[in-house]
């Protein structure tokens, strides 16, 4: 499974950091013996990473990390000497994805990282903004740590470059904490974000993640429930630019009694856009009262756009309820007919009903309103 | 032995630790008709459960003798096939199993374990017709699927339906009032009622007393906080209709 | 007083598997083991023409650069294939001029197995052609059947008396080369059911094939072909049986189906093969492709099955809508118990115009059993106007076993739509008191809510067959409530 971005162009030279060379070198070994995903790995059978890759030049590239509103009180931020303070940290999400070749790239290479802690509760959202420039390969690193009983606001804003962004994010979330996550993915490079999140006791995650790539984007969410009465509710709208690609993964580990998982995707494509949603409720054995849930709409706007859907369930405890709904087609023809019947011609009927889609995960009052196209705020 | 066929004795339930009923004592003779009122979270619900042997529910103390039987120790099934029969207050959707197939099985079984021969198919049907005919339930809803998509009202008049069909030693009608619309509540009510004779009893649950009134209770008994606080005639419930159960220790 | 009631103990409930019998029969086997000799003895046997040989070994050659399939959920330990005999047949069956012939030692199984074999069965109206270890032992109503030009008899006989018909359709549903136990089976398969219905017939009865292993040691690999002229409509069904054995038994079956322009073909299977024991001793190992072309316009193909055996089941009962408005269905119950797995669902290809597809799965789960649905409904971008609807819903009724539900959907066109909804719950404390209020016991109270979970397959059912159905899951089901 050698790739020409590990074995030729993307050496270990590569490599410009001096520090955590142990981590880094393991790290290189795992991913020569994986190797980059392709469309053979179960979970990337609907975004081949090697063979889009296959075409760029390795070189390293420029990755900007920009925190607005840093001086917020209870927030303290660090950057890349926080992994070498704490070397325990770096390797961590191995500890939950063995084989994730994707991880062990960054993990090889990463010098661009912030490390936010939120000690206090915030009243205002903490922005976050990833700009790639130009080409070549990067490796953002973001950790988020919510302490005890804390409730935050997030956003994360990605967008510009030409190259490879691999980034690797991972939320903490401590006992009776709360986050309310948000993500803009514009970004105009090929973009693999891994997402690992770790729920304490009683812990919320919320996120609504708003998707309109420019290029190919990965998006892969692994939320691992630690403690028990856990929960996370995940809303994710796909608008990707035309003939641009956009597959959203996530797995709901209920390695916890009485934890609830909620999914949601809407996904509106045009022209030549492939989009994927794998979903995945886990339970394990010894696992009581668990609830999860997975529901999925996609909207075909134009013949050549496809659609690729992946509900799955593993289910080892009895004591469960779970369900999942899928729909995949074009607009409701009886709703467009009631709309052109009040007046309203094809086009502006179709928009207020992909309006509705959209409001429903994004409303007004959102803080992703603005960056939603016009045609939708 | 008692002449008495249901004996409740000193009967104490636990809910996950909290004390449902307390020290409750109960005796209802062969063809009497109990009525027990108490409002609302008095434990009322909870009584018509451990009687049918639902699980989830710890007997800290006491002893219920049905027949000159431990019923304790007895299964939900066990305790059907002797005769108890509870009207739920709220009928559980089966998806998939048609009415008239699950009150054939449910028939079947009592008579089974009574020694009987299994009904004649033509039979069956002559007589589910009959008592269907008597709840104005219609025929459709016999071949629907049990209780699903059933409004309150048709579920109570189902529970009535099933309550013919199996003829019971002892009925328990558990709030079978609610969800009825006035015309269906006649109907059900005179049904049931004219189901009374010397060997069968009844004990009827309700908030209130328009039950009653079509439902002529032997004994009324005031149910408050899991134990009866007073026990009377059929005028005790007129006094709950005009004044409620504050006398009675309710501070609701 | 009340000892008629007494709560039954495990051992009531110990299902003696009911087929679990083996009828002592003087068998011809071929050597054990496979190599190509193995391949020429089959065929040779079968007195094959030189074509069909060919294409066995062909099949064969292929099947030893192939790889087994390791992506499903099931796991066994590695199967040795020399270690099995792939011919076993009822000595001097081949000679059978008509079913008088037939060894009654053989008919004794078929009446214990309640199969209708002999002719005076007429009044049953089903055309029964049974399937003893790897030979075809008797068509019945072959002459009824005849007068409507249906033909329906052994694969052995089809390949000496219509040439024609096999080599065209042979392999054009499932290539020789489909996948590791297809190809296997195209090399050995040694007997199976040949159906033809003539346009514009509708086939006067259902027909329909019991399979049997008996032999100990014999894999069985069956091939089933049934193909529908124009307009015709054919109802088949299949049941399999097999004997209590401690070691696993392979049963690598094909089953291909073609339905051209108008015509129908409904195939309902009841699959019961020894599942083993309460430890997972012994047990038939199923891998089975079973595929049906809707090759012309309005055509149909409906599967309807009902698992409860096997130790291992892999299948995917599949539809490829090639015409247009043509359709596909599946319906399946499976059920799983003690250390079963099972590994199960459908592919729906929509290529032309306008087709449509309904897949309904139930998947029932106790003991320590694994149950998967796997699926995959996919429309292609030049079939507009398609549509699908899937459900799948799994029913757990202990806390050690599990239920997976891996749907692939892929749609690419936009004036198409596909609907999948799944469920996974066990079943309510609630559900089962008001039942046993009622009088039912606890065993009673879950067949009864199981059978009402399964309705919406069961119907499908032709009607002696739901009943043998309903009657199986009460069986599988015994003593399994957590």
């Amino acid at each position: 499974m050698q790739n020409n971005l590990i074995s030729k162009n993307f050496n270990h030279s590569f490599l410009n950091s001096e520090s955590l060379t142990e981590e880094r070198e393991k790290a290189f070994l795992n991913l020569k013996t994986i190797g980059l995903p392709n469309k053979r790995v179960e979970n990337w059978k609907y975004t081949d990473l090697t063979s889009i890759t296959k075409g760029l030049e390795f070189k390293p590239g420029k990755v900007d990390i920009e925190i607005l509103n840093k001086d917020l009180k209870g927030l303290v931020v660090a950057d890349f000497e926080y992994f070498i303070k704490n070397k325990d940290q770096y390797s961590k999400p191995t500890n939950y994805l063995k084989d994730e070749g994707v991880v062990y790239l960054n993990l090889s290479y990463a010098s661009d990282a912030r490390v936010i802690e939120i000690r206090e509760s915030q009243s205002e959202p903490i922005v976050i903004k990833i700009t790639a420039k130009g080409p070549g390969v990067t490796f953002p690193r973001l950790k988020i740590d919510i302490f005890p009983n804390v409730e935050a606001e997030v956003c994360f804003v990605y967008n510009g470059g030409e190259g490879f962004v691999n980034q690797l994010t991972e939320i903490h979330l401590g006992k009776d904490s709360g986050l309310n996550l948000y993500r803009v993915n514009e970004s105009s490079s090929i973009h693999s974000e891994t997402f690992l999140s770790y729920l304490n006791l009683n812990a919320n995650l919320s996120m609504v993640n708003l998707s309109m790539p420019k290029n190919k984007s990965r998006f892969q969410v692994y939320n691992i429930f630690l403690d028990k009465h856990s929960s996370t509710d995940f809303k994710s709208i796909s608008i990707p630019s035309n003939s641009c690609h956009d597959d959203f993964l996530i797995q709901n580990n209920h390695i916890s009694s009485n934890c609830e998982s909620n999914v949601g995707m809407r996904a509106i494509l045009d022209k030549g856009v492939i989009c994927s949603f794998q979903a995945l409720i886990d339970i394990e054995s010894n696992i009581l009262s668990s609830k999860a849930e997975q529901d999925c709409k996609a909207i075909l706007l134009h013949k050549e756009a496809s659609m690729n859907a992946k509900p799955e369930m593993k289910i080892f405890n009895d004591d469960v309820v779970c369900k999942h709904g899928t729909t995949i087609g074009s607009l409701d023809k009886d709703q467009i007919f009631y709309l052109k019947s009040r007046g309203l011609d094809k086009k502006s009927s179709e928009n207020l009903l992909l309006k509705g889609i959209v409001k429903n995960y994004i409303p007004n009052n959102s803080l992703l309103n603005n960056f939603l196209p016009k045609a939708y705020q | 032995m008692s002449n008495n066929f249901l004996n409740i004795k000193s009967l104490s339930v636990k809910v996950d630790d909290k004390l449902i009923i307390n020290n409750l004592s109960l005796s209802i003779g062969r063809g009497e008709v109990h009525a027990i009122m108490g409002p609302n979270g008095s434990g009322k619900s909870t009584l018509s459960n451990v009687l049918a042997g639902k699980d989830g529910y710890t007997i800290v103390n006491g002893a219920i003798d049905f027949s000159g039987e431990d019923l304790i120790s007895l299964e939900p099934n066990e305790r059907a096939n002797k005769g108890i029969f509870l009207a739920f207050q709220y009928p559980v959707e089966i998806p998939g199993v048609t009415n008239i197939n699950f009150i054939k099985t449910a028939l079947e079984s009592n008579r089974k374990y009574r020694g009987l021969e299994p009904i004649k198919p033509g039979e069956f049907l002559k007589l589910i017709k009959e008592k269907s005919k008597i709840l104005g339930i219609p025929e459709d809803r016999l071949k629907r699927q049990l209780n699903v998509g059933f409004s309150g009202g048709e579920k109570k008049r189902n529970e009535a339906l099933q309550l013919l069909m199996l003829e019971p030693s002892l009925a328990i009608l558990d709030e079978t009032d609610s969800g009825l619309d006035v015309d269906a509540f006649k109907i059900v009510a005179d049904t049931i009622n004219s189901t009374r004779n010397k060997d069968n009893s009844m004990l009827v649950i309700t908030h209130y007393q328009r039950l009653l009134e079509r439902i002529k209770p032997d004994i009324v008994h005031i149910f408050v906080d899991g134990s009866i606080v007073e026990s009377g005639g059929p005028e005790l419930a007129n006094e709950v209709e005009s004044d409620g159960y504050e006398r009675f220790g309710d501070a609701k | 007083m009340s000892d008629k009631q007494e709560k039954l103990s495990e051992e009531d409930f110990k299902d003696p598997y009911e087929f679990g019998f083996e009828t002592d029969i003087e068998s011809d086997f071929a050597p054990k083991g496979l190599n190509e000799d193995t391949v020429r003895f089959i065929s040779n046997k079968k007195n094959e023409p030189e074509w069909l040989l060919d294409w066995r070994l062909e099949a064969y050659k292929r099947w030893l650069v192939m790889k087994e399939p390791d992506w499903s959920s099931v796991r066994y330990p590695s199967i040795d294939y020399q270690d099995s005999y792939y011919y076993s047949a009822p000595k001097d069956s081949e000679k059978l001029e008509s079913l008088d012939d037939v060894d009654p030692k053989l008919l004794e199984t078929y009446n214990k197995l309640g199969i209708p074999l002999k002719e005076q069965e007429w009044l049953a109206g089903v055309a029964v052609d049974a399937v003893f270890d790897s030979v075809s032992v008797g068509t019945t109503f072959k002459e009824r059947l005849k007068e409507d030009g249906v033909i329906f008899c052994s694969f052995s006989e089809a390949v000496q008396d219509y040439p024609e018909l096999i080599k065209k359709y042979l392999g054009s549903v499932v290539p020789s080369t489909d996948n590791y136990f297809a190809t296997l089976n195209s090399a050995v398969f040694s007997d199976g059911s040949f159906v033809y219905i003539p346009p514009g017939v509708r086939c006067p009865m259902e027909l329909s094939t019991y399979f049997r292993i008996n032999a100990a040691g014999t894999g069985q690999f069956e091939r089933t072909l049934v193909i529908a002229d124009k307009d015709s409509y054919v109802s088949y069904l299949e049941g399999c049986t097999a004997p209590m054995r401690d070691e696993h038994q392979l049963h690598a079956a094909v089953v291909e189906l073609v339905a051209l322009e108008g015509a129908e073909i409904k195939y309902s299977t009841v699959q019961n093969w020894y599942p083993g024991n309460e430890e997972g001793v012994g047990g038939v190992y199923n891998f089975v492709t079973k595929r049906g072309d809707c090759r012309g316009d309005n055509s149909k193909i409906s599967w309807t099955q009902v698992e409860t055996g096997s130790a291992i089941t892999w299948k995917y009962p599949s539809c490829i809508l090639r015409g247009n408005n043509s359709s596909g269905e599946f319906y399946s119950i499976a059920v799983s118990n003690n250390y079963q797995q099972v590994d199960s669902g459908t592919k729906m290809i929509h290529l032309g115009n306008n087709t449509s597809s309904r897949i309904i799965s139930k998947g029932i789960s106790t003991g320590k059993s694994s149950n998967t649905y796997r699926g995959l409904v996919s429309i292609h971008p030049k079939s507009k106007g398609s549509r699908n609807f899937t459900q799948c819903d799994s029913l757990l009724l202990t806390n050690q076993c599990s239920a997976s539900t891996i749907p692939y959907i892929e749609s690419k066109n936009s004036e198409s739509i596909v609907e999948h909804e799944a469920t996974s719950s066990k079943i309510s404390e609630e559900q089962l008191f008001y039942c046993q209020q009622r009088g039912l016991n606890e065993e009673e109270a879950v067949s009864l809510i199981v059978n009402g979970f399964c309705k919406d397959v069961l119907q499908k059912l032709p009607m002696e067959f739901a009943v043998e159905a309903q009657k199986l899951l009460s069986v599988s089901l015994e003593g399994s409530i957590g």
